[in-house]
């Protein structure tokens, strides 16, 4: 049996096959027992999986969504509004280019900390203010150190109460935000959540253990650089 | 995704009606040019070695953007009244090899190429490419990704959700992402730092002797490249990841079950690995 | 239980008033809901992110349906709604899994070789669920999307960023894979 005729059959049980093609298949499926048996495979394949059951889950998930909506802080909000724009379906809104501006300045002041860390002096190009990378140094695992252009700077803890107040302070402010950022910077702080649970459940087991427990300082100190940097897309510009 | 992006970049520039603005003007080699208020397109900029700069701006009306030279600051952005535009704004610019840039968009796909100045970028939606760049080199894009190729100096990349590529790099390193891989090949660097919380890692570069070199990721395998000759003191930790070594190696102690170290020749640089369930892969480059 | 207007007593409340009830806050009509609907969510994401992650991801799909809620306009049916929110959470999922799938990486034949030889009883759907976990995921997501969802290719290779192409041969892929081994 030739493999391209096999193939052939996926498209023609879809009804994808161009006539011609259609024709002579069906002609083989009439003088080869091989190809027709694979068709009545097939067909029988796709019936059943056009036909399976659904299955509820073996445990029931509903309390760890309702803990989740009940706590999120999602106060319950209007419709999303969505600018359709042609050729997107999605619009950003005018505040989120001073956003950007600032996210650019605190990416300009990442390279303030990484030179500083490098032993030579660097410009903030312009900036009046700049975020800054985490520290690393003993003590610091977690610690944020911001760093302004007038060379003082500032120690921010990775604190849980830190991340509360910046998630608080995020849900406040996303209605400013695009659905689609959202989505992403919801996304991402769920890749974080997930990793700050299974390092929990990890120093949990392992109370002593140095290395976990600077592991999972650092992961909440991702999560504050992130919810800081969302903060910044979600506050209008003064 | 950046294939695809990149190729609706391309496409966009190849078809694109002419352009409403295409000007020419003087300016200073070391200078800087400023790119604002990119809510929607495309920047592509590309260097040549005269003191002029053209900018070329696909973009709803003939007055959309507007550009302001004050030496040593070359402005290019987009007037607030047209920022509501659904048409999107393109555009191409060349500037003098050794200008520095800096960008900020929203929806802004970046493409940079033979940057010899500073290079600062932000987008949120977009990818941001970036070829040469010297001094410093900060990036930051919340999706879409970063890629950076014959860079030198000091290297500052953050990405949120896309994948971070530094191919040919020399300098000072640091990489953050949250969603993403984080890919260094050829690199010549005393002083990396690398971390992703979701995605893989690979380090192909040196590993000198005065060096630090600090690769992590909490869900994702890491594979770092141990030329032969290196002299470094190696802490691999992981919490249930798996080390495998193509080489030999005598871990010298399991501090707190879940790290072992080991030195190779003199144990000169520093060199930690961190995974937090992913396999380290230590190989020959 | 609510009353009618003219003093009687109503049945419990429609679909479209736990809708309206669950976009204003109301955490026991969205619970209702959850359970009209959960068992279609959950197989879907089962069959196209495997066991592991089902259960997660199908509490992301609710949670994020509460806070959409909102924008549901009722033009489709709600479970339709809910499985686009599905999907859409799937293909997001799935595009970090991507990034460690070459650590994964097996083929179609040995991604089956270990399974036992065809039963010699008839096809049950318990078997067709299960070879569909065994399957390489690129195929298995265009299996589910396309023969198990009723996805067109058009639509499954723009929600998979691929080709019509890629998805007919991954397609043919998978009903061959599991030809093989639920085929009495």
């Amino acid at each position: 049996m030739r493999d391209e005729w096999t193939e052939a059959l996926s498209a023609w049980l879809d009804g994808e096959l161009a006539q011609a093609d259609a024709a002579e298949l069906e002609r083989r499926l009439t003088v080869d027992p091989e190809l027709a048996a694979l068709r009545d495979d097939l067909q029988r394949l796709r019936a059943d999986a056009a036909a399976l059951p659904d299955r509820r889950p073996r445990s029931d998930l509903w309390p760890g969504i309702e803990a989740r909506i009940r706590t999120g802080g999602t106060a319950r909000q209007g419709p999303d509004v969505v600018r359709r724009s042609k050729g997107r379906t999605l619009r950003f809104t005018v505040p989120q280019l001073a956003a950007a501006a600032i996210l650019l300045l605190a990416t300009g002041g990442g390279a303030v900390w990484l030179a500083a860390r490098a032993g030579t002096d660097a410009r903030t190009s312009g900036s009046e203010t700049a975020l800054v990378a985490r520290g690393s140094g003993p003590g610091e695992a977690g610690d944020l150190r911001f760093a302004s252009a007038d060379g003082t700077s500032r120690t921010v803890k990775a604190s849980d109460e830190a991340i509360r107040q910046l998630e608080q302070r995020l849900a406040d402010g996303r209605g400013r935000l695009d659905s689609s950022t959202v989505r992403v910077i919801e996304e991402s702080l769920a890749t974080i959540d997930r990793a700050i649970r299974r390092a929990e459940a990890a120093v949990e087991k392992d109370p002593g253990n140095a290395w976990l427990n600077r592991h999972l300082a650092d992961t909440k100190a991702r999560k504050v650089r992130l919810l800081e940097k969302a903060n910044v897309l979600a506050t209008p510009a003064t | 995704m950046i294939a695809q992006l990149s190729a609706a970049l391309l496409a966009a520039l190849q078809v694109a009606p002419a352009p409403q603005m295409d000007t020419t003007l003087a300016v200073a080699v070391d200078g800087r040019l400023q790119i604002q208020n990119v809510l929607s397109g495309t920047v592509r900029i590309r260097t040549w070695d005269q003191a002029k700069a053209r900018i070329a701006v696909r973009a709803e009306a003939k007055d959309a953007v507007e550009i302001r030279y004050a030496e040593p600051v070359l402005s290019v952005r987009v007037r607030p009244e047209h920022l509501e535009s659904d048409v999107p704004t393109d555009f191409e610019i060349t500037i003098p090899r050794r200008m520095s840039i800096e960008a900020s968009g929203v929806e802004m796909e970046l493409d940079i190429e033979g940057a010899g100045g500073t290079v600062a970028a932000s987008t949120v939606d977009g990818t941001v490419r970036v070829s040469g760049g010297r001094g410093t080199v900060a990036l930051n894009a919340v999706e879409g990704g970063v890629t950076l190729t014959d860079t030198e100096g000091n290297i500052a990349l953050n990405s949120v959700d896309g994948d971070v590529s530094v191919r040919r790099a020399r300098g000072v390193i640091s990489i953050q992402a949250v969603d993403g891989g984080i890919s260094l090949e050829e690199i010549d660097s005393g002083n990396v730092e690398v971390n992703t919380v979701d995605g893989d890692i690979v380090y192909r570069g040196t590993l000198r002797d005065d060096g630090r070199y600090f690769l992590s990721t909490h869900d994702g395998d890491i594979s770092l490249a141990v030329p032969e000759g290196t002299n470094a003191r190696v802490t691999v930790s992981t919490f249930s990841g798996e080390l495998d070594a193509a080489f030999p190696i005598s871990v010298e102690g399991d501090v707190d079950g879940r790290r072992l170290s080991f030195t190779l020749g003199s144990g000169k640089a520093i060199v930690e690995v961190s995974t937090f369930d992913g396999l380290i892969r230590l190989v020959r480059p | 239980m609510a009353e009618s207007r003219d003093g009687g007593t109503a049945g419990p409340p429609t679909e479209h008033e736990d809708v309206r009830r669950a976009a204003t806050g109301d955490v026991e009509a969205f619970e209702r809901l959850y359970r009209a609907h959960v068992a279609r969510v959950h197989s879907l994401v089962r069959r196209m992110l495997g066991d592991d992650l089902a259960d997660e991801v199908t509490q992301d799909v609710f949670v994020r349906a509460w806070e959409k809620l909102g924008t549901f306009r009722g033009d489709a049916a709600l479970g339709t709604w809910l499985h686009r929110v599905a999907v859409n959470l799937v293909l997001a999922r799935r595009k970090t899994l991507g990034r460690r799938r070459a650590r994964f990486a097996v083929d179609g034949t040995t991604a089956l070789a270990g399974l036992a030889s065809p039963a010699a009883q008839p096809t049950t759907r318990m078997e067709l669920e299960t070879a569909l976990g065994e399957l390489p995921p690129g195929a298995r997501e265009v299996f589910v999307l396309h023969d198990v969802e009723g996805y067109k290719h058009r639509e499954v290779a723009r929600m998979l960023g691929v080709t019509t192409g890629t998805t007919k041969a991954q397609l043919h892929r998978a009903r061959l894979l599991l030809r093989e081994r639920v085929s009495p």
